[in-house]
């Protein structure tokens, strides 16, 4: 049934794919220039991510949403194959990244240095992530939802600039804020070569998705179409 | 009323569902095999709610709702493979050909027939390389039946499945329902306002109207037991107006309907009083109260 509902979406909508696949293609490419590939490799992955989130709501767009409920397909069946879905595309995104950037004639990135495990390790967390965050909002909003959700995280930094600078705390000036964040990820990242520390971090994120997957189950099941 | 549950194709005993503003309440009705039930009342009656019920598109807050004896929320992939469904706007990808929507629909059941498939595109003159977004709302409702005929369901749900056809096809669709539940034994649900469409069809006959159940009966028992009662204003006392079904009152007198025609003849015997037979727009129309 899931390679059902796979093909399903992947024919109804491989129009989508394929024009974003060139965008795709270009900023890999593009990226083989640059040094540093990481960052190019996970914001790829991320944008395949997304655009699998949103796939969902080009059923609102054309109102077929009742016809696809309609199919003998159970609602955690559909939820279940979103998620597949999503992965197995952000998964594809990274080697695709990967494979681009090292193979045009301009690459100037080393084979070892693109296919690093830490930074595919955190590219498919980072789609993980993307994935659970905005699927619940999708599957119960639409795309519209998605967007509010994400414009909500940015009103909520903006809050927490503002009481920051309010109470004068010397994390709230953006700059440290942002640095803060680039730690972050620059300790995550090396952590990642740490067996014990990527097992942790991965089973972290295995449970967020699965908690974002239940809460997308709930959220579909009690939908009216 | 309450037949063997494992023979009746489709069962609702108590059903609700409530929105703001319109709620569904207490609807029950059985749905035997090889039966065309007739659903019908006006906009707003709650037909289509009952259609979406059935293929599990939206919850039912009270009540109990089996198909083939299963539980349509429970076991739904399952009943689902059992029903071909035309909804009342008919949604597709319109950057799919007909002949794609065919090969992707196709997957879903395993009972599906291309053979058949092919055949109906043919008679129901639809070009399978044709884009459904370029159809007019009647191609669309043919594609959707097309799909919903090819997979040798056994219970067809169609929601307001005649709407923007022509009146040829119209003819020819109920034709066809008829011929299929003859072929297949299966059973046909289908919802309408055009009451010509029931007398011609159907079997039996659902009445639903502001979200409650009026009658769920052959369609021979409300022919043949309904009343249209036309008579003198000074006839109509209030014991009268309660005991009526629904009346309008005229310039000439009133014209009501009752659900037992022995009982207004016994009743208005000797009166100036005429009692004949109702068509099913009459019991619609009186009522609603409405004309």
């Amino acid at each position: 049934m899931l390679r059902k509902l796979l093909v399903k979406d992947f024919v109804l909508n491989g129009k989508v794919f394929l024009g974003l696949l060139w965008l795709f293609v270009w900023v890999a490419a593009t990226a083989g220039k640059v040094s540093g590939p990481g960052l190019a490799i996970v914001i790829g992955a991320v944008a395949a991510a997304l655009m699998t989130v949103t796939l969902g709501a080009r059923e609102e767009r054309f109102h077929a949403a009742a016809t696809s409920f309609s199919l003998p397909v159970t609602r955690r069946n559909i939820v279940t194959y979103r998620y597949l879905a999503g992965h197995l595309v952000g998964v594809a995104a990274v080697f695709l990244t990967c494979l681009i950037m090292v193979a045009v004639p301009w690459s100037k990135q080393a084979v070892d240095q693109v296919f690093d495990p830490r930074t595919m390790m955190f590219a498919m967390a980072a789609v993980s992530l993307t994935i659970a965050a905005g699927m619940p909002f999708v599957l119960r909003f639409g795309v519209a939802g998605l967007f509010v959700g994400l414009g909500g995280l940015q009103v909520l930094g903006l809050v927490s600039v503002v009481a920051g600078a309010a109470i004068a705390t010397a994390l709230a000036t953006r700059r440290e804020f942002v640095r803060a964040c680039e730690q972050t990820i620059i300790s995550i990242h090396q952590s990642l070569g740490s067996g014990a520390y990527a097992v942790e971090l991965l089973s972290a994120i295995a449970l967020v998705t699965w908690a974002s997957f239940r809460l997308s189950v709930w959220l579909v099941e009690r939908r009216d179409v | 009323m309450w037949g063997n549950c494992v023979t009746n194709v489709l069962e609702l005993r108590g059903v609700g569902k409530r929105y703001e503003g319109f709620a569904l309440e207490d609807i029950s009705l059985t749905l035997p095999p090889g039966v065309i039930m007739g659903l019908i009342g006006p906009n707003g009656a709650g037909k289509s709610t009952i259609i979406k019920l059935i293929l599990n598109l939206v919850h039912r807050d009270t009540g109990d709702l089996r198909a083939f004896g299963a539980d349509v929320a429970r076991d739904e992939a399952a009943v689902k493979a059992r029903i071909g469904f035309v909804h009342e706007v008919p949604a597709y990808y319109p950057h799919m050909t007909i002949a794609g929507l065919g090969a992707l629909v196709a997957q879903f059941y395993p009972t599906w027939d291309a053979a058949r498939f092919t055949q109906l595109l043919r008679e129901f003159d639809l070009p399978p390389r044709k884009r459904f977004g370029r159809l007019s709302r009647g191609m669309r409702t043919k594609v959707a039946l097309a799909l919903a005929l090819s997979h040798h369901a056994e219970l067809l749900v169609l929601d307001e499945p005649t709407s923007g056809l022509d009146p040829v096809f119209r003819r020819e669709l109920l034709e066809r329902l008829s011929a299929y539940i003859g072929e297949e034994g299966a059973s046909v649900l289908f919802s309408t306002h055009i009451t010509a469409d029931l007398e011609r069809a159907a079997d039996h006959i659902t009445f639903v109207q502001g979200g409650r159940l009026v009658f769920s009966s052959t369609r021979d028992d409300v022919i043949e037991g309904w009343a249209l009662v036309k008579g003198p204003i000074a006839l109509l006392d209030d014991d009268v107006r309660a005991w009526l079904k629904g009346v309008e009152v005229g310039p000439l007198g009133f014209v009501g309907v009752s659900d037992d025609i022995g009982a207004a003849r016994r009743r208005f015997s000797g009166r100036e009083v005429v009692i004949e037979r109702p068509s099913l727009e009459d019991i619609m129309c009186y009522t609603r109260r409405v004309c």
